[in-house]
């Protein structure tokens, strides 16, 4: 391939590269970004010849545009993507203007810094292909810019050279190199290898360079999603689109279980007290700021725990947030929130708004307010409570004040069927508000069934439920437990959450979808607090379907992406320590399996192992075999890429020299060879005539090396061909000449050995 | 330059891809003709020969007595040609070298009588002890190859050549030429003493005798105007005129010059690496002609640091930086 043509082509992929990266972030308008590319296109096949005045309208042009994105970005903000459409602009003016190599060095800087804007604009998985991509792609331009710029100031220098001596030499012609074939696949397939080598040493730079807490280039995150299937409110009725929605939301890891949770996940958002016949919404708050609190491992808020009688077990979640477009964000987390913690980058995402947790000690739901449209990650202690609870006083049957205020609340016309209906449900049951709520939750259970055809009732939808559809979603369902548990005289609420969720087993994490979304209840249970209650029939606690290898396939992407968010975005300097110390314990670990006999110590000990064990661990022989094979991989590694780029950057002069000077050359340099293996001193500025002196004192065939020398001067510096008698009897003098030199060679090793 | 046929190559014969046997034999003949009076410096002969070809003039840079005034009169004597010798006294003018306007008055006007510059062959001994004014004359109509006075121009012989010697010990009543001037002349070498056998050779059969007596021309005047003319028509590869440049370019970067080599310089070596080929039978130049011309070409227009007197040990130096030079600028294979 010629060498204008590839570069060209290099250089519209890096800009495409760029150009997809930043339609990636989805920040800049696309029907800008097709602006641009169409512009690229057009560039491609045609470039003005720029006059005076054009240059100075089209630079005008420049200034203009920056002084009004400049004057944009100062109203309205987001100077990043102003600077972007900027450098867009200056990108699209380099593409019509340049050609040479300083140029094309300018576009290759305007495309970097796209790609940087970019990363701070997408973290997503995209954006590390892509930028794999962009690697490869930048190495083989800078390869070449350099091949451009040598051959620019080569051409330079020639035309000085032959205009100052006037010498008649003919000039190399300035654009020869432009059309040469220098590019081969093996160029390129070179350059692709050592693109990849760098990017991988810069990533395991990247893995242990420390780190110094957050990155400064955060605080613009992602656009968020609506996320229609939790909100503030809950209005029934409206529900049920989203139930097919698979789009996920939220990842959860259970810290310290990695096979996940016995129990179904259930991740809590926000309670409800107020219900007017249709609408479920948020009346009574009583709440406080909390401060966190600084401790290890993040800000942490503790609640005071909600009294118990029976046994419960804590579990930890690991809650990977994405953007959710609500003002107010509910801390999730399996029923009971026991303690809350953000780490650094969280604390810094929430621009420090998030230092204090609002709870509602009244509802005991749990928001922050912040940036709402910022993906977050955070630790969740909750104490699990047996699905069937042990050690309730059923006799109790008293409520406190602030409970009975809040929960009782049931709309003015309320149709009198549903009382009627709750009070022949709880007859039999006796005073226990336990079973009061068992009771009336078998009871839908048993004779309602689960549709998502909710269906837009325009008049009381919860009785149209109960008598007349008695089919219906979550949101049906625990409306109708809450009510009839009211009117009964027992305080309840509706909760708004997330449920199930599917379990991811490549990254040991369940994903939460929008179709997850799921309404419950909770109910006071005097002595044991607010005890989850789960009225709507199993086949409609489960979110949209998953099956099949296509979506295994999905859940591989979706927990590379969880790696990635993991691993890369948030990578910092906890983790890196976390790694750090994985590798010198498995480190630890393997110099005691080296050493059968430290392999007796306790535990304690172990971790406790000093530094003069760890040494002696070290230097046992094994040890060194396997540092001595480590340093012989490595410098093999050195030594290859030396050659690699030994390989790349050689000096490939293609001379237009003829088939006779490329055959006498090789028959004279056979003699040269063969001269020097038998010891005569040739170096590089050895001419002809040198070597024919130095072989008549040697003891080799300067007679047949005069021959072979006459003709190669002659052919090489004389201009003439060869002449076909000489094409057949000039091999046999070479091989005449060879054949004596290594006779005289193998006499000398006689005599001297 | 790729493209440019060979002048002088005949076809035909298989062995000479070289030029027609007769002015080879010509070559060779004069070559051995010098060589037997002027004994024991093959090297010497050739270089004066290659300035002979090349239109050049040479300096012969020695203590007395080891036959520079021998060379001069060997070759003239060799070559159909006009010789004269100049010697420079500090008291010699301008006129008395170029020529003097005299009255005549029988034809009542002013002749021109040429001075001994009117020759082929002009042995300039010891240029360094006359004035700067009169050595500027010489070098001018050397430069120009003619001579104005009272505003008329004469035109000197052709072929001219000047061999100019310099006594390189003796300081005192003398005017070193100045750096610029130096470069008029295509080489600068030095004789030194023949070895021992030449030597014995020499004292045998020159004991009593003039060494130059019974000298018979080998070439007519025409036959060396054609040979110059030829020697231009020599052809030098683009490789070879590369490395000719590489080398010039290696003394302008190097650190031990304070000078490199100039253009001008460049285009006499070009000119000599033209005759050398020449003068060995050969239509075209290889990288040897440059190499073993390089010195004598070079040395004496390349300017060394640190070396302020610019006197013989600084053209030694000179001589030695080049040579490292040639032996690491690489030859083209």
């Amino acid at each position: 391939m010629q060498f204008d043509i590839v570069s060209k082509v290099i250089v519209y992929l890096l800009v495409t590269t760029s150009l997809a990266m930043i339609g990636l972030s989805g920040e800049i308008p696309l029907f800008f970004l097709f602006l641009v590319a169409v512009g690229a296109a057009v560039s491609w096949v045609w470039r003005p010849n720029p006059t005076g005045w054009v240059t100075l309208v089209w630079n005008a042009g420049l200034v203009l545009i920056l002084v009004g994105l400049i004057f944009q970005s100062i109203v309205v903000g987001e100077w990043l993507t102003h600077a972007i459409l900027f450098a867009m602009v200056m990108m699209l003016s380099k593409l019509f203007g340049g050609i040479t190599a300083r140029d094309y060095f300018q576009l290759y800087a305007l495309t970097f810094l796209m790609v940087v804007s970019s990363a701070v604009l997408s973290p997503g998985i995209e954006f590390a292909v892509m930028f794999l991509v962009y690697t490869v792609l930048l190495t083989w331009a800078l390869v070449l810019l350099h091949l451009r710029r040598e051959a620019e100031v080569r051409a330079e220098q020639l035309t000085a050279i032959s205009s100052g001596t006037g010498l008649d030499t003919t000039p190399v012609s300035m654009d020869l190199w432009k059309t040469r074939s220098i590019l081969t696949p093996r160029f390129l397939v070179g350059t692709s290898v050592l693109a990849l080598l760098i990017f991988a040493s810069s990533a395991v730079i990247f893995f242990i360079f420390p780190r110094v807490g957050f990155g400064f280039l955060f605080g613009k995150g992602r656009e968020g999603q609506s996320i229609a299937g939790f909100s503030n409110k809950v209005q029934l009725g409206h529900f049920g689109v989203i139930k097919n929605n698979p789009q996920v939301i939220a990842r959860v890891e259970i810290v310290d279980s990695p096979d996940g949770l016995t129990e179904p996940l259930r991740l809590r958002g926000m309670s409800f007290d107020h219900y007017d016949g249709r609408v479920w919404s948020k009346k009574r708050i009583m709440g406080e700021n909390r401060p966190m609190i600084q401790g290890r491992g993040g800000h942490r808020l503790t609640y005071d725990p909600e009294p118990y009688p029976g046994p419960t077990r804590t579990v930890v979640q690991r809650i990977y947030l994405e953007p959710l477009d609500t003002d107010v964000h509910a801390v999730f987390g399996q029923p009971r929130i026991d303690a809350v913690v953000l780490d650094q980058s969280a604390i810094s995402a929430l621009q420090g708004k998030a230092r204090v947790l609002f709870q509602d000690t009244l509802s005991q739901d749990i928001t922050f307010r912040g940036a709402t449209d910022i993906s977050l990650v955070y630790d969740v202690h909750s104490r699990i409570i047996p699905a069937i609870p042990s050690g309730i006083d059923n006799a109790r049957a008293e409520f406190p004040s602030l409970v009975t205020d809040a929960y009782l609340q049931l709309p003015e016309q309320l149709n009198p069927n549903i009382s009627k209906l709750a009070t022949t449900i709880v007859r039999d049951v006796g005073d226990s508000p336990y079973d009061k709520a068992a009771a009336i939750r078998d009871y839908l259970l048993q004779n309602y069934t689960y549709s998502l055809q909710g269906g837009h009732n325009l008049g009381d939808p919860l009785a149209s439920f109960l008598f007349e559809r008695k089919a219906g979603h979550c949101e049906y369902f625990a409306t109708a437990l809450t009510i009839l548990l009211r009117t009964v005289g027992v305080p309840a609420r509706l909760v708004n959450g997330f449920f199930g969720g599917i379990w991811n087993p490549f990254g040991q994490y369940y994903e939460v979808r929008q179709g997850d979304a799921h309404a419950w209840v909770e109910v006071f249970i005097p002595g044991a607090g607010w005890l989850t209650f789960e009225p709507t029939p199993p086949s409609g606690a489960l979110g949209p379907p998953d099956e099949g290898a296509l979506s295994t396939l999905r859940r591989w992407l979706d927990s590379l992406k969880l790696s990635w968010y993991k691993w890369v975005v948030e990578y910092d300097l906890d983790k890196q320590l976390g790694v750090l110390r994985h590798i010198g314990q498995s480190l630890v670990h393997f110099g005691r399996e080296l050493m059968p006999d430290s392999a007796g110590v306790s535990d304690n000990k172990e971790r406790r192992m000093s530094l003069r064990e760890l040494f002696s661990s070290l230097f046992d022989w094994k040890n060194f075999a396997l540092i001595g094979g480590a340093l012989v991989v490595f410098f093999l590694l050195i030594g290859f890429v030396r050659r690699l780029i030994a390989f790349l950057t050689q000096k490939r002069r293609v001379d237009p020299v003829s088939d006779d000077v490329r055959i006498v050359r090789q028959w004279w340099h056979q003699v040269i060879q063969l001269s020097s293996k038998a010891g005569v001193p040739i170096t590089s500025s050895s001419t002809p005539e040198d070597i024919l002196a130095m072989l008549a004192t040697a003891d080799l065939a300067s007679d047949k090396a005069q021959k072979i020398a006459t003709v190669y001067q002659e052919v090489r510096f004389g201009g003439r061909s060869l002449r076909p008698t000489e094409r057949q009897e000039l091999p046999r003098i070479v091989q005449a000449f060879k054949k004596r030199g290594t006779d005289a060679l193998r006499a000398r090793r006689r005599l001297h050995g | 330059m790729t493209n440019q046929k060979p002048a002088l190559a005949v076809s035909g014969t298989v062995s000479s891809f070289t030029m027609d046997e007769k002015t080879a034999d010509r070559l060779t003949l004069l070559r051995t003709r010098v060589e037997s009076v002027f004994r024991g410096k093959r090297q010497a002969v050739e270089l004066v020969l290659v300035a002979l070809l090349a239109r050049g003039h040479v300096l012969l840079e020695d203590v007395p007595g080891v036959g520079k005034t021998t060379l001069a009169r060997a070759l003239a004597g060799s070559l159909d040609l006009h010789f004269q010798r100049i010697q420079f006294t500090s008291d010699l003018l301008p006129a008395d070298v170029v020529g003097v306007s005299v009255y005549s008055e029988t034809r009542q006007n002013f002749e021109f009588r040429p001075g001994p510059i009117f020759a082929n062959i002009v042995l300039a001994d010891e240029i360094n002890r006359t004035t700067p004014r009169t050595q500027s004359s010489l070098l001018e109509a050397m430069n120009e190859r003619q001579v104005t006075v009272d505003n008329q121009t004469f035109p000197l012989k052709e072929p001219f050549m000047v061999l100019a010697t310099q006594n390189p010990l003796e300081f005192s009543g003398t005017y070193p030429l100045p750096e610029s001037q130096l470069d008029r002349f295509l080489l600068r070498l030095s004789l030194g003493y023949p070895d021992r056998t030449a030597e014995v050779d020499i004292l045998r059969s020159y004991g009593h005798v003039d060494p130059c007596a019974d000298l018979t021309p080998v070439l007519s005047r025409d036959e060396v105007l054609k040979l110059q003319e030829q020697a231009s028509a020599i052809l030098v590869s683009d490789e070879v005129v590369h490395y000719l440049l590489d080398i010039v370019e290696r003394t302008r970067k190097s650190p031990q010059l304070e000078l490199g080599a100039s253009t001008r310089g460049a285009m006499a070596l070009y000119r000599g690496i033209q005759a050398r080929a020449l003068l060995l039978g050969r239509a075209y130049a290889v990288p040897q002609d440059v190499k073993s011309l390089c010195t004598a070409v070079l040395a004496h227009r390349v300017m060394v640091k640190d070396h302020g007197d610019g006197g013989i040990s600084a053209h030694r130096r000179a001589e030695a930086i080049l040579e490292e030079l040639l032996d690491r600028t690489p030859v083209p294979l």
